[in-house]
């Protein structure tokens, strides 16, 4: 957990009043589980859409591996990512299934690996039916087994519990805690719910109105109140919804 | 009386921002403009009124069918892309939904034809045509045009209901367009004409023309509708006012499902599983996000009518279409290349975008696809259906032919024109694709190509054709003149420049604009 598998530096979205990123400085640890926290709003969506160069950042650089990205390396950095970003992308007139076979063509991953996927979320008995007839929860999966494919080195997932019932939470938090050390995986997991991010982050980031106010392990969180709960509230100044 | 007021001006508010007003202004200055330029000539001055009441309905004809399937289809999808079925019964019965769309439809079509009308009466007065217009005929007209608009916009009201799936309403109206435009032209099947709401715009048209081949357009006059087609058109407009609410009523909360009609319970625990080991297909991505969709049946069925129709006028009018092969091509292709095909080349662009513009389903394709490659699956895919449709267009002809009795050999030039065509046509994808990747909404770019067509048949006319990539399908295909001689170098280079053109603008917008999702 010494190098930085990702680095922002200055990583700015937006100017003046509508700055949504301000000059933030992400560090995440190889081989760890980054929780990155926030208030609705804060701007944890927009940070991790800039990641993945979805959107052009205003300002600031990103690097993955060391590499510096742009627009030309862009891709064959992200080859080694998986993503879920806002909620599950998927075309609904075509089963899970045929879904991920085309995640799994633009990949370029083995047939093999979708077996592997639908397993590892769930979904194998479901793969035949159309998407359109998913559950909420159901839909959630698939897009966690679409990040997972082609085992990537870097999974980032935002906000994956959403939809999801109390067991399957559950489920998907443990899945998490363990990415790390069952397939070396480093997953940075933004999420508005301090709980959970106390039950599965190594290290965690909170970010309230497009600023990064800390950064660091969950224990340095924690020596900043009597309790997490506190410690976050301070930070984010407690006025915003959690 | 205020509840209606309060009913349309909630619709009025949800439309806000949507542009609705603005297709139908775009209908209508192209109407504006269509009839300018034909009655601007002193020749016709002496009859200018009656003309202009012979052009109209042609013209409404033509375009307010795909008008009408825009407006509709902008009104009910906005509900089914916001999923705000299920809200909106929470504090409306569904009586007030139902009448809250038919009552809007109303007032705007209500408005668009009272403009045409104005339009047409200051058109007069500002060319100058002789004598005073005669109200009793402007009111018919008038009244004619609103209540068969009307028809159709119920119509594409119910489509757009029931398939949530907007290119299905779209089609429905390019087809029944088609179809109506066609029959004006077969007066031997009045029949048919009353029938399909369509071609009452024909068939209720009660100014005849007075022409013969060798001194043109001599004046003209008015006709009898004995042909009991105001009892079809109430018949329809009955039939729609009833189906149209039992559509609403039947309407589950959360949008119209087939499966509740047929009373077919979704799998709770899946679909039947298979067991065969799971391969990765060999087909094009772009290819395998188009399976199951219903893309395929205006390809098949828009050149079919244009055969149908074609042949059986080409038939009727033996006497003046002598040059059997050549006769029957222009019956086949002229209306469907400058019409009809640019519309359905923008149900294509507009289907195979809208799949990533819904949802997040851009997030998942930037990160995995290079912006060239995923733009050029998009055009290849809608360059092969538009090659389909073309090619099926020419087999029809054939067939056509052969049942026609033609023992001339098939033309040789038809692959020419085929390869023309295409070309052209692959330089409409382009355009349309592009279009509708700026242009979030279905079915706007579908209007577009429209009145992308009609700017077509302009520049063609003034010998341009080669500004626009509508007129170069058109041309290319030898839809007005199979004879015509093209100069083959400046048609490849400006069909290249503008695919090429096209595609880099695609590129260059996803690259340099943030990703936006629903």
């Amino acid at each position: 957990m010494n190098t930085n598998i990702i680095e922002t530096d200055s990583l700015t979205k937006g100017v003046g009043s509508q700055t949504r990123v301000n000059h933030i400085d992400l560090r995440v640890p190889e081989g760890c589980v980054y929780g990155f926290l926030g208030p609705n709003g804060a701007g944890k969506t927009t940070t991790l859409k800039l990641l993945l160069g979805l959107l052009k950042p205003t300002e600031g650089t990103i690097t993955f591996f060391g590499q510096k990205m742009s627009e030309q390396n862009r891709l064959s950095i992200l080859k080694h990512t998986g993503s879920l970003i806002e909620s599950p992308s998927f075309y609904g007139h075509l089963t899970g299934l045929e879904n991920l076979e085309i995640i799994a063509k633009m990949k370029k991953v083995p047939a093999k690996e979708i077996t592997n996927v639908l397993q590892t979320v769930r979904l194998y008995e479901q793969k035949d039916k159309k998407v359109k007839q998913y559950s909420l929860g159901m839909k959630q999966r698939l897009g966690i087994a679409m990040a997972l494919l082609g085992n990537p080195r870097v999974l980032i997932l935002d906000e994956p519990t959403n939809g999801l019932d109390p067991a399957g939470i559950q489920e998907i938090r443990e899945f998490i805690k363990n990415l790390p050390v069952l397939r070396q995986m480093t997953v940075i997991v933004s999420s508005h719910l301090l709980s959970e991010m106390e039950q599965m982050a190594d290290m965690v980031g909170i970010i309230n109105h497009g600023c990064l106010i800390f950064q660091g392990t969950m224990s340095a969180l924690e020596a900043q109140g009597e309790s997490l709960e506190d410690a976050f509230l301070k930070l984010t100044g407690g006025g915003d919804s959690l | 009386m205020s509840y209606l007021v309060k009913t349309i001006s909630l619709e009025l508010k949800k439309t806000k921002r949507r542009g609705i007003w603005l297709v139908l202004a775009l209908f209508l200055l192209l109407i504006t403009g269509y009839l300018g330029y034909n009655l601007n000539d002193e020749r016709f001055l002496g009859f200018g009124w009656m003309m202009a009441l012979y052009n109209a309905p042609l013209m409404n004809a033509i375009l307010i069918p795909t008008g009408i399937a825009v407006f509709a289809s902008r009104i009910i999808d906005m509900e089914h892309k916001g999923n705000t079925w299920k809200l909106l019964e929470t504090m409306q019965r569904k009586s007030d939904i139902c009448l809250g769309k038919i009552l809007y439809g109303f007032a705007a079509i209500l408005i668009f034809c009272l403009a045409e009308l104005a339009i047409l009466l200051c058109m007069g007065f500002v060319l100058n045509f002789k004598g005073m217009p005669d109200l009793w005929a402007y009111g018919l007209f008038f009244m004619q045009t609103l209540v068969i608009s009307y028809n159709l916009y119920l119509l594409q009201m119910l489509v757009s209901l029931i398939f949530q799936n907007q290119a299905v309403a779209l089609c429905t109206g390019l087809c029944g367009s088609m179809a109506g435009l066609f029959l004006m032209y077969v007066p031997q099947w009045p029949l048919l004409r009353n029938i399909i709401p369509w071609g009452h715009y024909g068939a209720a048209m009660f100014v005849g023309m007075d022409w013969n081949k060798e001194e043109s357009i001599k004046g003209f006059y008015y006709m009898s509708q004995g042909n009991g087609v105001a009892f079809f058109i109430i018949g329809w407009l009955c039939f729609l006012l009833i189906g149209g609410w039992l559509a609403f009523r039947h309407m589950d909360t959360d949008g119209y499902h087939f499966s509740m009609k047929r009373h077919r319970q979704p799998e709770a625990d899946g679909a039947p599983l298979s067991h065969k080991p799971i391969k990765i297909p060999c087909l094009p991505v772009e290819l395998l996000k188009i399976k199951r969709t219903p893309i395929w049946l205006a390809f098949i069925v828009l050149p079919l009518i244009s055969a149908v129709i074609g042949t059986g006028n080409y038939l009727n009018n033996l006497d003046i279409l002598k040059s059997t092969w050549h006769s029957l091509w222009t019956q086949h292709a002229l209306f469907f290349c400058y019409f009809f095909m640019p519309p359905l080349v923008g149900v294509y662009a507009s289907y195979l975008w809208r799949l990533e513009h819904n949802g997040t389903n851009w997030n998942m394709v930037l990160v995995n696809t290079p912006v060239w490659r995923l733009v050029l699956g998009k055009v290849m895919v809608c360059s092969g259906i538009t090659f389909l449709t073309l090619a099926w267009l020419c087999l029809l002809y054939i067939i056509c032919g052969l049942y026609a009795g033609f023992t001339e050999p098939v033309p040789a030039e038809l692959l020419e024109w085929l390869a023309c065509g295409v070309l052209g046509g692959i330089a409409v994808c382009a355009a349309q694709c592009f279009l509708s990747l700026v242009i979030r909404s279905f079915a706007i770019p579908i209007g577009m190509a429209l009145v992308g067509g009609f700017a077509g048949l302009a520049v063609t006319a003034k010998d341009h054709y080669y500004l626009l990539p509508y007129s170069l399908m058109s041309m290319g295909m030898r839809a007005n003149n199979p004879d015509l001689k093209m100069d083959m170098t400046q048609f490849v280079s400006y069909s290249l420049f503008f695919i090429i053109l096209f595609y880099l603008l695609m590129v260059w917008h996803i690259r340099h604009h943030d990703v936006r999702t629903q």
